[in-house]
């Protein structure tokens, strides 16, 4: 290694790396560039311009996965997203509806104020095209008793017609057994409406025994007249939508679409008491 | 150290010259333009160092003296610029590997990766040292900052370049001029 370290070949070589490390700096030093530098980087320019560009196509490659990959988690993100602000819109539109019904509730505690109201959800409905009988949450364990009105802010939806201690049911107006004393609100003719076999199917009902004289037109809104033991005066009924006459008993009957939805209706009112309520039991309603 | 110097001509370590220039000029380009872009584990690895101990392992204490001074001189020129010893630092680095080979290790990748592993230390004390005269940076706070990362990050990104000098030397100058 001595001989090496003091050959002419190592001390040349020495001497000549001090050179090329020192004409450089010290040129550098004075703001102007070595010719040796200045050769190696005009030789290295084009091909770091060749390394660039590959590194480029390379990085647009990558980049087409990392963007496949940040777009797909976005994703998902995305439908959490959308997935939470429907359930809020659901949750809203839930709340939007209740609140209405809670406004109508108000209004109808407004008007009547000497109705005792249980407020009911429907939990059941009999089968079929239009349902006359409806399941309640609520029963004896709330104060529910036989007979009892269920409506609407919209108008009567029926009476309950069965009990338990925690539910009840309740036969819509259009059910054959029930009838509701009544008159037409504009001229105050009386008659009964009653549910119809032939009528029911398409979700109406009758008002029948009117003289062939009455005062009744299509588009007459019916109203209860309070006669009888269920129905308090001054409720909704429907609408009148056909006058058709008796032959055999030689009256009219006029065919009543009920102003309350009965294939929709998810919350019912229960008139528990009300002024002139009696507890009599009526096998027909009224 | 009893060497037995072979037969080479000027002719011949000329095109030796050559070869590994071009060789330490592409490592030195892959070192500035792409490990230096992306600075894996935090630094910039050295790889014209290792490779320069690859050559001076294999290929004497001449190619090392030689190769040392281009080495250094390229990665001057390419990636930095004001003061710089690299070529002085390198060359002494790569003669001493050169002789630990002869000496004490042998021509094998543990020997290159001991004695890479010794010069990355010592050019990281070295540029800690010119880090603190040029700019004032604390010299132990630096070194306790770079010291593994760059031993470590150089020596990973520097094993496929020793693989490629090995079989440069095989390829074309498996006939070291001076054997231990």
């Amino acid at each position: 290694m001595a001989r090496f370290l003091k050959s002419k070949f190592f001390i040349i070589a020495l001497l000549l790396a001090i050179v090329l490390v020192t004409v450089p700096s010290v040129l550098a030093l004075m703001g102007q560039g070595s010719v040796v530098r200045n050769v190696l980087n005009v030789i290295a320019t084009p091909f770091r311009f060749v390394i660039t560009k590959t590194e480029e196509s390379f990085e647009g490659f990558a980049m087409y996965f990392r963007e496949f990959d940040d777009m797909h988690e976005e994703n998902k993100v995305l439908r959490a997203r959308l997935k939470e602000l429907e359930e809020q819109v659901a949750k809203s539109e839930a709340v939007r509806e209740e609140n209405k019904w809670l406004y109508d509730y108000l209004g109808l505690r407004r008007l009547h104020p000497d109705y005792v109201f249980e407020a009911a959800t429907v939990v059941g409905r009999e089968s079929g095209n239009y349902m006359t009988v409806m399941t309640l949450d609520c029963g004896t364990a709330n104060g529910i008793k036989l007979n009892m009105p269920a409506i609407t802010s919209e108008g009567i939806v029926g009476y309950v017609s069965e009990v338990g201690l925690t539910w009840c049911k309740v036969s819509t107006i259009i059910e054959t057994a029930t009838s509701v004393g009544a008159y037409v609100e504009r001229s105050g003719e009386i008659g009964v409406v009653k549910g119809d076999y032939s009528l029911k199917n398409q979700g109406y009902c009758q008002m029948s025994y009117l003289s062939t004289d009455s005062d009744i037109k299509v588009g007459d809104r019916i109203i209860s007249s309070g006669i009888g033991v269920v129905y308090p005066r001054g409720l909704l009924i429907g609408t009148v939508t056909e006058i058709v006459p008796d032959a055999a008993s030689r009256t009219l009957s006029a065919h009543i679409e009920p102003a309350v939805d009965l294939k929709d209706v998810s919350r019912v009112m229960i008139i528990k008491d009300f002024a002139g309520y009696t507890e009599e039991p009526a096998d027909t309603a009224e | 150290m009893n060497s037995q110097r072979s037969p080479i001509t000027w002719q011949k370590l000329t095109r030796k010259s050559i070869v590994w220039s071009l060789w330490l000029f592409a490592a030195a380009l892959v070192q500035t333009s792409v490990l230096s872009r992306y600075q894996p584990f935090g630094v910039v690895p050295e790889i014209v160092l290792p490779c320069v101990i690859a050559i001076a392992i294999h290929d004497g204490e001449r190619s090392a003296t030689i190769c040392g001074i281009i080495g250094g001189l390229i990665i001057d020129s390419l990636g930095s610029g004001g003061f710089s010893a690299s070529a002085v630092v390198y060359m002494l680095l790569a003669v001493a590997a050169a002789f630990l080979t002869y000496s004490v290790l042998s021509r094998d990748f543990l020997s290159w990766a001991i004695a890479t592993v010794f010069a990355l230390a010592v050019c990281n004390v070295v540029s800690s040292i010119y880090a603190g005269i040029s700019v004032g940076a604390p010299f132990f706070e630096y070194l306790g900052r770079t010291f593994f990362r760059y031993i470590f990050s150089s020596f990973i990104f520097s094993l496929p370049f020793y693989v490629v000098t090995r079989l440069i030397w095989r390829r074309f100058f498996n006939n070291r001029e001076m054997e231990g």
